[in-house]
């Protein structure tokens, strides 16, 4: 063992002629440790087991909750910094600055304070709620003409499949003014491309994202993989 | 004396040291020796040191060239013109040795090495000492010259033992026999003339018929004719010599073929030596010694040599003007005005080879870099003498007298690049062209695709509104119900009245109203059975969702009486989770009015998520859904487990649906409109039912009626497009 001259922080051990990091063994040996913990109670539910488990999972929340204010803490700084540089929309800058004050304030003091509880939830109802349904209702248009624009810039099969398959499940989804539902349509050809093309699909995505979580979980707790690592 | 500056310490020194007198540094530079240098030019301190000793005035010349001079005014056709001491007149730097004057003996020691080269040259088999001695045998006179000329062709010399090569005299007289002048010349030349000879018999073709009257190696070699004399240089000296003297032509020129030679140190292999101190700083100076009889050369200026006697200096050519030997071609007045128009060929009208682009490009570096290869074995072999660096070989790189003269060699700058590259660069150079133009600004106005798109805008809002505005139902009922509503239906009514029911708040605010519309009904006939609701959500905006949510609920009975906890936002994402399933007390322990969320009567039996009577998971995300489903799952229990969900989330959901880890599911407008009118209860779904199939149905129509027209606009272009290639 010998001491790192350049960082005295880092101690490095001589293994084989590799150098290591004593600190990074020692994080990487905090994560696999820690994992095997909370999956080892769900097939061995002793009570140390469960009890150490909750109390990790208890910081991974407060290190989340944590995370977001973090965020938030940056998003403030950066939007100030565009403000005294005066860079290009540092006028909108100043408003999500404002706004996100005036929210954080009546949200702190909302449950102490009966007038600004309903302050609060105005803020809420009248500003964001419409503005996010607003940008909802413009998908709706941009889908639209995307789809009347698709065929004119890329005339293939599978831009035909795409489209004839939307309208069928739109038409075979939907109630028709003063017809209703399309007989074949709606009791057989939607449910089909629903629920068994669809549903194939999605079975697949899911098995996949399965695996790929199995597999990330075990690289973690073998130590292949150290995303607590910075880099 | 002229005093020379230190290039290190900068001090003057004495023209005559080496090296500096106060750093030691060489004043002079490292000249690696050339062989042309070393034979044919001249040491320009021998040559400053002869111009100091220049005694012009004609008194005191020697009795033998007083003698010469005489005997040039009383040759028959003697002119003038030929009373001036020129340097073809006098026996010039061909008989400044001639003088071996029993009282001169040292004189020989100072015989420059470069004329002492050219001897060895000329005469590789004999030395200096036996063409000495031959010269002193010979009489002096016109004959001085050919008899100088005669120790540098020792073959002629020696064959005819005469003053005058024998070739010269019988051009004088008339070349009969040429066959046997010319195998005899060719005998007799010297070696760097044969080597000459095949490149001057290619370039001298055309002027061969009308120099067939001489030896086929004269005839060969260019004439002096060719080059168009010039004002201020030797060319007028040639010129007015050759028009006004009388005297043989080949003496004459001889001598100046051998100024010229001797000004453009011209290798006897043909290769043009770098000038050293003549081109290096300028030109030099030929100046005729009047005591010696000895050119010397004197820096002047540039461009000019200037032949000095006892009356003046005049100038000669130099570099290309004397490349050949005028002598050779100016053997006859009349040959030569009639080969000047014929055989002189303007620099100008000589095109150059124009090779192909791609044959210039196969050349090799060498040949675009020429001049300037350093005779790098003499320059490792050359050995410091004087110094610091006294006794080592190879330390400091010489400099060669040719490079320093040469002009920078210009090399040509050709990338090689094949014709795609050649295109690359030709629509890059085209784009960067393009940046610098102006660009053409449309002319203000709407374009096609906005005006689309505001029309598509008007006419799904129109699709939509039309149907509220008029308040009427154009909308038949629900005739077929999703398959997963039977069980869905059964597992609600199976929850008991006054049950704890947990609700999960995980949308977004935009798609807040198909939720509502689709979860309303369900959580309103849950209040009728005097269920307590405890609201908790991942989503930042969940628990301000679930109060809209509740305040827009509408009470089906009278009795309705509102009961819920709102435990606010669930930190922690997927850990939240699974740590509020196994322990919900824990995770959420205070509602979003900061009181304790498990001090309430309905939730006093709850510490498990296992404990709720239901679990009714309202998202529009697959993936927040699948979370909550999957980190529940070993937690949960019995408790049955209902999505209310987006039409957007159905296809990544119903898996879990169909594979029984989802109890219940209600799926968009539709789920909740089949709820409604099940139960019938006409609520959010109802009122949306017209707005959602009429807006559906001009939507549909839209993008059919845009596609197909799409499509022919397509199918149009790639026609217009095959028809144009």
């Amino acid at each position: 063992m010998a001491d790192h001259l350049g960082d005295p922080g880092l101690v490095t051990v001589e293994s084989d002629g590799c150098p290591v990091k004593i600190r990074a063994a020692i994080t990487m040996a905090v994560a696999i440790l820690s994992g095997l913990v909370v999956l080892a109670r769900y097939f061995v539910p002793l009570e140390v087991l469960v009890a150490s488990s909750d109390t990790l999972i208890q910081w991974a929340i407060l290190l989340t909750a944590f995370a977001v204010l973090v965020g938030i803490i940056n998003l403030l700084t950066v939007h100030f910094t565009k403000i005294a540089r005066k860079q290009k929309g540092a006028f909108y800058s100043l408003v999500l600055i404002i706004g996100m004050v005036i929210t954080f304030a009546l949200g702190i003091l909302s449950p102490y304070f009966e007038k600004l509880s309903s302050a609060f939830r105005f803020t809420f109802q009248a500003i964001q709620f419409p503005v996010e349904a607003s940008l909802m209702a413009l998908l709706v248009v941009t889908m639209t003409y995307g789809s009347i624009r698709l065929l004119r810039h890329r005339l293939s099969a599978f831009s035909i499949i795409l489209l004839v398959t939307a309208l069928l499940v739109l038409l075979g989804m939907a109630p028709l003014p003063f017809i209703g539902t399309i007989p074949l349509l709606s009791d057989t050809l939607r449910p089909f491309i629903a629920q068994v093309l669809a549903g194939s699909g999605a079975r697949g995505i899911l098995i996949g994202v399965a695996l790929g979580a199995l597999t990330t979980g075990l690289r973690v707790l073998l130590g292949v993989d150290r995303p607590y690592e910075a880099k | 004396m002229a005093d020379q500056r230190c290039p290190l310490c900068g001090r003057t020194n004495s023209e005559e040291l080496e090296t500096c007198q106060f750093c030691g540094a060489r004043l002079t530079p490292l000249v690696a020796p050339t062989s042309s240098t070393q034979k044919y030019g001249p040491d320009p301190k021998e040559i400053k040191d002869l111009g100091n000793n220049i005694k012009p005035e004609e008194s005191a010349l020697p009795d033998w060239i007083k003698a010469l001079r005489n005997g040039e005014n009383q040759s028959p056709q003697g002119e003038e013109k030929t009373k001036k001491p020129h340097f073809g007149s006098s026996p010039g730097i061909l008989t400044r040795r001639k003088p071996v004057e029993p009282d001169k003996p040292g004189k020989d020691d100072e015989i420059p090495d470069w004329l002492t080269g050219l001897r060895s040259m000329a005469s590789p088999g004999s030395s200096d000492k036996p063409a000495r001695e031959e010269r002193t045998n010979q009489p002096e006179g016109e004959n001085q010259v050919g008899e100088e000329w005669s120790s540098l062709s020792p073959g002629i010399t020696e064959g005819e033992g005469d003053s005058t090569p024998d070739w010269l005299s019988r051009l004088e007289v008339e070349p009969q026999s040429k066959s046997t002048s010319e195998t005899k010349a060719a005998e007799t030349q010297p070696e760097w003339i044969r080597e000459l000879q095949p490149e001057e018999k290619n370039k001298e073709e055309p002027v061969a018929k009308e120099t067939e009257e001489l030896p086929k190696w004269l005839a060969q070699l260019p004439s002096i004719d060719q080059v168009e004399p010039h004002e201020g240089t030797g060319g007028e000296f040639f010129s007015s010599t050759d028009q006004g003297s009388d005297r043989p032509a080949t003496e004459q020129e001889l001598v100046d073929w051998f100024a010229q030679l001797q000004s453009t140190n011209k290798t006897p292999d043909g290769m043009e030596l770098q000038a050293d101190e003549t081109t290096q700083e300028g030109t030099s100076e030929l100046i005729t010694d009047a005591n010696q009889v000895t050119p010397v050369i004197k820096e002047t200026g540039i461009g000019e040599e200037s032949v000095g006697g006892g009356e003046g200096k005049e100038k000669i050519g130099t570099g290309a003007e004397s490349e050949t030997p005028d002598w050779l071609s100016a053997l006859s007045a009349s040959q030569k005005s009639d080969e000047r128009d014929e055989a002189e060929i303007p620099p100008e009208s000589m095109g150059t080879a124009e090779l192909p682009s791609w044959v210039q490009a196969l050349r090799p570096m060498e040949t675009i870099l020429s001049g300037t290869d350093l005779p790098e074995a003499d320059a490792i072999s050359k050995t410091e003498t004087i110094g610091p660096l006294m006794g080592l070989a190879g330390v400091l790189p010489a400099v060669s007298r040719g490079e320093t003269t040469h002009k920078p060699p210009v090399s040509q700058a050709r990338l090689q690049i094949n014709s795609n590259q050649q295109k690359y660069a030709a629509q890059l150079e085209k784009m960067i062209q393009e940046e610098g133009q102006a660009r053409t600004r449309k002319p203000p106005g709407m374009n096609p695709s906005k005006v689309l798109r505001f029309l598509l805008s008007f006419i799904l809002i129109g699709a939509v509104i039309l149907p509220i505005l008029t308040g009427g139902t154009y909308t038949p009922e629900m005739k077929l119900f999703p398959s997963e509503w039977g069980e869905t239906n059964q597992l609600l009514r199976d929850i008991p009245a006054g049950s704890t029911l947990l609700v999960v708040f995980d949308y977004d605010p935009a798609l807040a109203s198909e939720l509502e519309a689709a979860a309303v009904p369900v959580v309103n006939n849950l209040l009728t059975r005097a269920a307590h609701l405890v609201l908790i959500s991942t989503n930042p905006v969940g628990p301000a969702l679930a109060e809209r949510f509740l305040e827009t609920a509408q009470p089906i009975s009278p009795t309705y009486d509102l009961a819920y906890t709102n435990l606010g936002y669930l930190a922690g994402g997927q850990a939240g989770i699974q740590f509020f399933a196994t322990d919900p007390r824990k995770a959420a322990g205070f509602t979003t009015d900061g009181e304790q969320a498990w001090d309430a009567p309905a939730l006093t039996n709850i510490n498990k998520l296992s404990d709720f009577r239901a679990v009714i998971i309202l998202t529009d995300n697959a993936d927040t859904g699948r979370s909550w489903i999957e980190q529940t799952k070993s937690s949960i229990g019995d408790t049955p487990l209902v999505m209310i969900i987006s039409a957007q989330a159905e296809p990544l959901i119903r898996p879990y649906f169909d594979s029984g880890q989802v109890g219940g599911l209600i799926s968009g407008l539709m789920g909740g409109k089949t709820y409604e009118q099940t139960y019938a209860t006409p609520g959010l779904a109802r009122h949306y039912w017209d707005a959602f199939g009429s807006g559906t149905l001009t939507a549909v129509i839209l993008i059919a009626a845009g596609s197909l027209w799409s499509a022919v606009k397509s199918l149009k272009s790639r026609k217009k497009a095959g028809i144009e290639k």
